[in-house]
């Protein structure tokens, strides 16, 4: 049968990759006898006009005159949910007879209700989609009854009828995928996405699936029956290499929900990488509490450049709340660990947990801004979501719905008052969309803490982890203080793309920082070392960037910048990354600066602040030496 | 330090003479770059 495999547009992102679901569907379906072609929709609007909100539906109708399939099958994630609801309409309008599937993470979680809400869509693939995507089109071309077909949701005399689910699929059946794709998906397209400059060229490519743990708020472990499959370590490097020598793909993204909780595969894999002398990197997801130290020196010299960690909370009170039990402690080791072999980290909080704190919302971000400072090279804060099938969407707990964290991570920035309206009414089927109730704040603020402290961790991570430290619990209390003042930051007037300009978001943010500065709950002295803090990441922001920074330095040369600074920051930046406290013995005046050296790296100096006339005459030695560090 | 920075040449000797002090900041080492939503980036 000629099966169209449909990806709705996801969140706006410079880089595309192709769309890991579909892909391993094309390659399993064609192994079958089947003709395939996938339409990433995503692909498709980003390469023309990211803002194009109405152009996905008539680029969905030209490939479908295109490709005149019997089958259309579309995958969802929960944040383009209504464009996958969308699509299916539009697959029924275009052709009455087209037969219509839907699966992936939102379909596969809400089967039966799926074919309730939409009239629209024929059948619904509840769980893995493999098996019952084949048998349902075998089914079709043969007259045969899709009764039989495990997991697959269909309609009989009215009703919806979900069949028994069947084993999960051995991952060493899954046929070789990139090379056996054909004609149904162009890769090239893909890799023309990649931004000039970009200092990897990444792909995510499937290294397993199920993570045995039951974190109350994790959908895909329950997705995956929390069962714990690899692809044989050999399929995975084949993988690897078709993509580096036909693509110039050089780093690696292993999709599994927790890939390193057996080091024995861990092991055999970095033996498999590093017999295959490929020169690529790879990353994968693990957990702070996973021991890897004896097997980092083999998974760095195999590639591994990165570690991917679900940290969640810093409170241990939460960890057990949400069943992830992870002491946080282990955070800071862990992330320190790695840095010293050379391996990078990013780490992921989730905020918002029905009844945490605003005190321990604060903790969380104090040690997500320590991480940064002990070496993650991403610190992501995500609001709780209700993603079905986690534990907690079937808690029946009270939700709520707020704009600016769905346009976080909505397909598009404008969104169109009649999809708010959609979404609204049925906040079972896109609960997705919904946050629960939290004593840590209402949704708006909340939203505004996840939208902030995302961007004020990563571009001034001392600040944060000093204010968090010297505010005792009162960050983000402090923060609500600000945000009833200066009003909401605004979802279009940031970036969140790594190809985004930081100092453009710096701006946007800098009223509400000033102002949370000011509403923090701090002794003069105290004040004076976050504000201190605040001044010198400023200045080492732009000067990195290479633009002006709001507040002119205190001397300047073609190559160097000198800032006036109240405290000893060398001092306090040793104080922080050791987890001491910062205290008023590091008030004084110094200066600090920064030159840009001829190899492109930095070199920072302290001077005593006496010497500030001598950096503002021009013709100093001091100024001719800065001026020729190379 | 590794065997190469302990032998490295001493650089910016005069400027020492006129008393600046090297310090760290580690983020000085790190792209300046925005954090991206995405899960497992």
């Amino acid at each position: 049968m000629r099966v169209l495999l449909l990806q709705p547009p996801l969140l706006p992102a410079a880089e595309v990759t192709p769309p890991l679901g579909l892909t391993t569907l094309s390659s399993w379906l064609r192994a079958r006898g089947h003709e395939t072609r996938i339409l990433d929709l995503d692909l498709e609007v980003r390469e023309r006009d990211s803002a194009a909100e109405d152009r996905y539906v008539p680029l969905f109708e030209r490939g479908l005159a295109d490709f005149s399939p019997d089958v259309c099958a579309v995958t969802s994630m929960y944040s383009n949910s209504l464009q996958a609801e969308h699509l299916v309409r539009a697959a029924k309008r275009f052709r009455p007879e087209l037969v219509t599937v839907a699966g992936g993470a939102h379909f596969g979680a809400l089967g039966p209700a799926s074919l309730r809400r939409l009239p629209e869509l024929d059948f619904a693939i509840q769980g893995e989609g493999e098996p019952a995507l084949s048998g349902l089109l075998d089914a079709l071309a043969n007259g045969g009854d899709w009764k039989s077909v495990p997991s697959l949701c269909h309609r009989e005399n009215g009703e919806v009828v979900t069949n028994t689910a069947h084993a999960q699929i051995d991952l060493d059946t899954l046929p070789p995928m990139w090379s056996t794709l054909g004609e149904s998906l162009d890769l090239r397209r893909y890799v023309a996405t990649i931004q000039p400059g970009s200092p990897r060229r990444l792909i995510y490519i499937e290294a397993g699936r199920g993570c045995p743990f039951a974190c109350t708020f994790c959908a895909t472990a329950p997705f995956w029956k929390r069962q714990f499959r690899v692809k044989p370590a050999q399929a995975i490097v084949d993988e690897m290499r078709f993509l580096y020598e036909e693509h110039g793909y050089d780093s690696f993204m292993l999709v599994h929900d927790l890939l390193t909780v057996s080091p024995k595969f861990m092991a055999e894999f970095c033996d498999t990488m590093l017999a295959a002398k490929l020169p690529v990197e790879w990353m994968a997801n693990s957990r702070t509490d996973i021991r890897l130290k004896g097997l980092l020196p083999k998974m760095k010299a195999s590639g591994c450049w990165k570690l991917f960690f679900g940290i969640e909370s810093a409170s241990e009170r939460i960890q057990k709340v949400v069943d992830k039990h992870l002491d946080p402690k282990t955070a800071e080791t862990t992330v320190a660990e790695l840095a010293e072999h050379g391996i990078s980290c990013t780490c992921s909080f989730v905020l918002g947990q029905p009844d945490e704190r605003a005190d321990e919302l604060s903790a969380s971000i104090t040690l997500g801004a320590r991480l940064k400072m002990l070496g993650a090279d991403i610190v992501q804060f995500h609001r709780l979501r209700m993603w079905p099938p986690a534990p907690i969407t079937t808690s029946a707990l009270p939700v709520d719905f707020d704009l600016d964290s769905l346009r976080i991570e909505y397909p598009f920035i404008e969104v169109p008052e009649k999809h708010v309206e959609a979404i609204l009414s049925d906040n079972d089927f896109f609960s997705g969309y919904f946050v629960p109730e939290t004593i840590g704040g209402t949704p708006n603020q909340l939203g505004q803490v996840e939208m902030f402290f995302h961007h004020a961790v990563t571009l001034a991570p001392y600040t944060v982890a000093g204010l968090g430290q010297l505010t005792h619990g009162g960050l983000v209390s402090a923060f609500y203080d600000a945000l009833a003042v200066e009003g909401p930051l605004k979802r279009e007037e940031l970036s969140w793309d790594a190809t985004g300009d930081p100092s453009a978001n710096w701006r946007a943010m800098r009223p509400l920082f000033q102002s949370l500065l000011a509403h923090a709950d701090l002794t003069e002295d105290a004040r004076t070392l976050a504000r201190g803090l605040f001044d010198y990441e400023e200045w080492r922001l732009h000067f990195l960037r290479g633009v002006p920074a709001p507040t002119p330095p205190a001397a300047a040369g073609g190559t160097w910048s000198a800032f006036l600074s109240p405290l000893d920051v060398p001092q306090a930046i040793e104080r922080l990354r050791a987890g001491e406290d910062l205290t008023e013995d590091l008030l004084g005046e110094r200066i600090l600066i920064l030159a840009r050296e001829a190899s492109g790296g930095f070199a920072s100096y302290e001077l005593d602040a006496d010497q500030l006339p001598e950096l503002q005459q021009p013709d100093s030695e001091l100024v001719r030496e800065l001026s020729a560090v190379n | 330090m590794t065997e190469a920075q302990i032998n490295a040449p001493v650089k910016e000797s005069r400027l020492r003479a006129l008393r600046p002090r090297q310090f760290q900041d580690p983020l000085l080492d790190a792209p300046v770059k925005i954090t991206p939503t995405q899960i497992f980036a």
